[in-house]
């Protein structure tokens, strides 16, 4: 039984996600609800706080690609902070940085939201 | 070793398809199949003898081993393909038989399999149905077993699906159509030997394994186009077919599905495993079974409405082309006229017909009816005319076709009168037209292109049959003249005389030869007594049987008469008056008659009419008695009596008489010149010398010569000699025509 | 030194992988590889076994899913077995990651991913079972970076 949970938090406008444990085909629609919920508050603005995310694979990716372009349509973006290298090596595997925002930090993340909406 | 091997079993796969030449056929059938089955069970068990020993030492074979043995399975399954070939090549099914049997087999043969692939099964991981999935070794006894069964199940099966269906497609034997299917079987063992020795473990198809697969799949195709063997079902075949095709189909589309997999569809994996060649073969062969399946249901059902049009036409066509045998037995003109036009619409081909021949005395221009059926002539003739339709066919040679029959001016009849369409087909032979047969239909544009076909087949042979009874007849009409006519000759030639008298003292010789059969030229000679002889000579103007007739009459008054009446006047006159009851008029008969006294030595002879005798003694004076008389039959009446004069001759030894018709002096020379009578005279000087019989044949061969030697008379030529002799010389014996001979050695004191 | 195998089966769900991940890590771990390489073996395998769950078994879940771990001296092997739908390579084209997103498909994504981290990839059918063998070379100790390709 893989563990892995969301963790909602917001800041402002931004609606961070704090993912932890391991993110695979089986936990992925956990995640979906996640987001799910928040185009349904119209929250937008998103940031992917992936400290304590200790796995991901192609089915938890697929959930970010299956948002991103609504997301942007409305907006706002989700941004990817705080990877592990070995899960950011999964990412920069399939390209994703060209595609997605990800920082560092959650706060470089916000920061970015800020300076868009200014 | 293996390329040989390998062509050896091609070869023997090949000579299976072409005619059985070389060492096969010097063996008796018997003993062939015998061979090829013991063959066949040696090399199975062979291989059935690898697997055991591949399973037992569970490792795989090495390349030589398993070379072998697939060149073993390869002529294990060519043999069976030839001892089923050879089954299947004995009968020649109906295409329902086909197509239930090989259902029946199918279902048989497919439900054993799936019920034996269902026994030990090995399940897990390790096992691809029963096959170690590194090395392709079987896993149990079991598989073993199944894997060897089931293939030759198999194979069986789609070998016999083959086999049947090549019954089908070669129905109509053609060199193309033979040469397409051992092309498509050709392509299709070649693209399953392209897998030779690649183990089941191929994943891929090569391109170049993909290349023979086009050929294959390209002849597939031709040859399912094959079915002419649909058009002569009944409507009730058909749909039995129909039936039994799809359910073909689906179980052969249900056994593509069922096992293998992405590479291999519908075969077994055993079979891949048992030999891969095999399950290609195997695997081409029932798409080939689907495809010929799927074409042959679509045609069947598109053929269905149809069916029955094709069938009546078949028959009519049939019944017209078995009418023609009839009409060609009878020879009775009449019969047959009414058997041409009974027959057209006896076999359904039309509703009415009439014939018109050509009238022989006025020739073409007014043809005649002759026979009618199902129609009044009268009829005929108030609604068609005839004569015009018969000079347009005659000047064409052609049949004539009218649609709208009313609608020709030609055509009396309107709509409603039973003459809807109209066919007018000539019956000509030897480029010369006999007569028309008119064909009708009561519907207008009726007749299609098959009925004028047939109806114009028929016509030649009705042409050909009317030809024939009319030469039959000219023919027997030519035996009844001949046969007359050789009656009259038999008659006549007993009219002359068979021997010629014999005298002393006078010699004879005497020829007619008649112009034609029967000729109207007569002599004859009767010993009235001792001493006296009478003679006579006759032609009757006209020739053929009824001069033979007057002839005749003339020998029968000759015999009696002169005895009665020697005299040549009363002879003569008796004669008149007896043969001119008879005599047509204008016919009369020109008559010497004499009496030759030996006692006397004198000659009495009348001329009636008929050319002057010619007489000429030793000296050469040669001169014509051309005393008066007229011919027999010109008068009735007295002046025949008193027109007549008699000739009394004195005899001098050596005197010659000459006694001929006008054929004689009348025959013309090439050049158109007449022999004439002072040739005769000159002839008979030159040979006045000679015996009678010699100087005959003297004369004779002069006037040969004068007509240049051709024997050829236009007229009868009748030449009688009579030689007085008196005094006998010493000569040698002459001929006679006669059986008597003359005794030259008597001498005769001179008068 | 000789080749040691290790098995496993599970059922066809999904919620089974974190264990085949476990399973992975540990023989990974055991035959001295890398971390980074272990992780790229986690993933391989996730990867793998979803596929198979999702479009060989088409999500059913009653099947079951054969994973082998083949240790050589020179390679680490993980075979994985199934016996649903075979892959159908032909249809397998490279992501492109711009189309997915606007066609909203994530698909593919997974085989992409283990052809980049895997060194020899090898699909097989053999009768009902469908293979696939996910093949890494030892690295000698002087190269850092266990990703090759």
């Amino acid at each position: 039984m893989s563990n892995f949970s969301v963790g909602f938090r917001s800041t402002g406008a931004v609606q961070v996600l704090a993912l932890q444990g391991e993110l695979d085909a089986h936990t992925a629609s956990e995640l979906e609800a996640a987001i799910q919920k928040c185009q349904d508050e119209q929250q937008y603005q998103i940031v992917i706080n992936g400290e304590n995310l200790q796995y991901i694979s192609s089915a938890g990716l697929g959930v970010f690609m299956a948002y991103i372009e609504e997301v942007r349509e409305q907006g706002g973006d989700i941004k990817i902070a705080a990877l592990q290298p070995k899960v950011f090596n999964v990412f920069d595997l399939l390209g994703f940085p060209m595609l997605f925002d990800i920082t560092e930090t959650e706060d470089e993340a916000l920061t970015k939201f800020e300076n868009a909406a200014a | 070793m293996s390329p040989g091997m390998v062509a050896a079993c091609m070869a023997i796969d090949l000579r299976a398809k072409l005619p059985k030449k070389g060492p096969f056929s010097s063996l008796g059938t018997r003993t062939k199949h015998i061979f090829l089955f013991v063959a066949f069970v040696v090399f199975y068990v062979l291989g059935i003898g690898y697997h055991l020993t591949i399973f037992s030492t569970q490792t795989p074979p090495s390349f030589g081993v398993a070379l072998v043995y697939n060149l073993v399975i390869l002529a294990c399954y060519s043999t069976l393909w030839l001892l089923l070939s050879s089954q299947f090549k004995q009968r020649q099914a109906p295409p329902i038989r086909i197509f239930w049997t090989t259902l029946l087999f199918g279902i048989g043969l497919i439900g054993v399999a799936l019920g034996i692939a269902q026994i030990g099964r090995v399940p897990g991981f390790d096992a691809a149905a029963g096959f170690d999935y590194e090395t392709d070794v079987p896993l149990t006894l079991a598989t073993v077993f199944k894997m060897n069964f089931l293939s030759l199940l198999e194979a069986a099966f789609f070998f016999i699906v083959l086999l049947r269906f090549r019954d089908l497609v070669l129905f109509k034997r053609t060199r193309s159509s033979q040469r397409n299917w051992y092309l498509m079987l050709g392509f299709i063992l070649l693209a399953a030997l392209m897998t030779f020795m690649k183990p089941p473990r191929q994943d891929e198809i090569s391109f170049l394994q993909a290349i023979t697969f086009v050929p294959a799949v390209a002849f597939m195709v031709i040859n399912s186009f094959r079915l002419s063997w649909i058009v002569h079902l009944s409507f009730k075949e058909k749909m039995a077919v129909i039936g039994l095709s799809s359910l073909l189909l689906a179980l052969l589309a249900t056994s593509l599905g069922v096992g293998g997999d992405s590479l291999r569809p519908g075969v077994s994996l055993y079979l891949a495993y048992y030999s891969f060649p095999l399950s290609i073969f195997m695997m081409l062969s029932v798409i080939f079974g689907i495809l010929y399946c799927i074409t042959a249901l679509l045609s069947l059902i598109f053929h269905l409405p149809t069916t029955s049009d094709f069938q009546r036409k078949t028959d009519e066509i049939t019944a017209m082309h078995s009418l023609t045998h009839l009409v060609n037995q009878v020879f009775d003109p009449e019969n047959l006229v009414s058997t041409i036009t009974a027959s057209p619409v006896e076999a359904g081909s039309a509703d009415a017909a009439w014939l018109a021949v050509a009238d022989p005395e006025t020739g073409s221009l007014r043809p005649r009816i002759v026979a009618t059926h199902n129609i009044a002539p009268a009829l005929v003739a108030e609604l068609i005319d005839t004569a015009a339709f018969y000079q347009e066919v005659l000047l064409s040679h052609e049949p004539l076709l009218l649609d709208q029959a009313p609608a020709d001016h030609r055509v009396e009849a309107r709509p409603g009168d039973g003459i809807g369409s109209l066919l007018v087909t000539p019956l000509v032979t030897r480029d010369e037209m006999l007569g028309a047969l008119f064909v009708s239909r009561e519907v207008a544009h009726s007749f299609e292109k098959d009925d004028i076909e047939a109806i114009s087949v028929f016509a030649a042979q009705a042409a050909l049959a009317l030809d024939n009874a009319r030469l039959f007849e000219e023919k027997v009409e030519k035996e009844r003249l001949s046969r007359e006519l050789a009656i009259a000759r038999e008659v006549q030639s007993k009219l002359l005389p068979q021997h010629l008298p014999s005298y002393e003292g006078v010699s004879i010789s005497a020829s007619s030869v008649p112009a034609q059969e029967v000729g109207g030229d007569y002599y004859d000679f009767t010993e009235l007594d001792d001493r006296r002889l009478a003679f006579i000579i006759a032609d009757v103007s006209g020739k053929g049987t009824s001069a033979a007739f007057y002839m005749a009459e003339m020998q029968g008054v000759f015999h009696a008469v002169s005895h009665l009446a020697p005299d040549p006047l009363d002879f003569l006159t008796h004669a008149n008056r007896a043969l001119a009851r008879s005599l047509e008029k204008n016919v009369f008969i020109s008559v010497i008659y004499g009496v030759l006294d030996l006692e006397k030595e004198e000659l009495l002879l009348a001329r009636a009419g008929h050319c002057p005798a010619a007489t000429i003694n030793l000296n050469g004076e040669a001169r014509y008695l051309r005393s008066q008389g007229l011919g027999l039959g010109l008068d009735r009446g007295p002046l025949f009596r008193k027109t007549l004069a008699v000739e009394r001759i004195r005899l001098q030894p050596g005197d010659v008489l000459v006694l001929y018709t006008d054929g004689v002096v009348e025959s013309r020379s090439p050049k158109g010149e007449e022999y004439g009578y002072d040739r005769l005279l000159d002839a008979l000087a030159e040979h006045r010398h000679e015996d009678a019989d010699d100087l005959h044949d003297a004369l004779l061969a002069d006037l040969n010569g004068f007509l240049g030697g051709t024997n050829q008379y236009d007229d009868d030529l009748t030449l009688v000699v009579i030689k007085w002799r008196g005094i006998e010389l010493i000569s040698a014996p002459s001929r006679r025509n006669g059986e008597q001979e003359n005794a030259p050695s008597n001498v005769h004191p001179l008068e | 030194m000789a080749r040691s195998v290790h098995t496993k089966t599970i059922p066809s769900s999904t919620r089974y992988l974190d264990d085949v991940r476990q399973f992975v890590v540990t023989h990974a771990q055991e035959a001295a590889f890398s971390e980074d390489t272990v992780e790229q073996f986690k993933i391989a395998v996730d990867e793998a076994c979803t596929n198979i769950i999702e479009h060989a078994y088409k999500g059913q879940e009653h099947h079951e899913v054969d994973i082998a771990i083949i240790i050589d001296p020179d390679r680490f092997t993980v075979r994985i077995r199934d016996e649903g739908e075979p892959f159908d390579r032909s249809k397998y084209k490279e992501p492109n990651l711009l189309e997915l997103t606007q066609k909203r498909r994530a698909g593919g994504l997974g085989v992409h991913i283990i052809n980049r981290l895997m060194d020899r990839v090898e699909y097989r059918t053999r009768g009902p079972v469908n293979e696939i063998r996910m093949t890494k070379f030892r690295t000698p100790p002087s190269t850092t970076n266990g990703t090759k390709k």
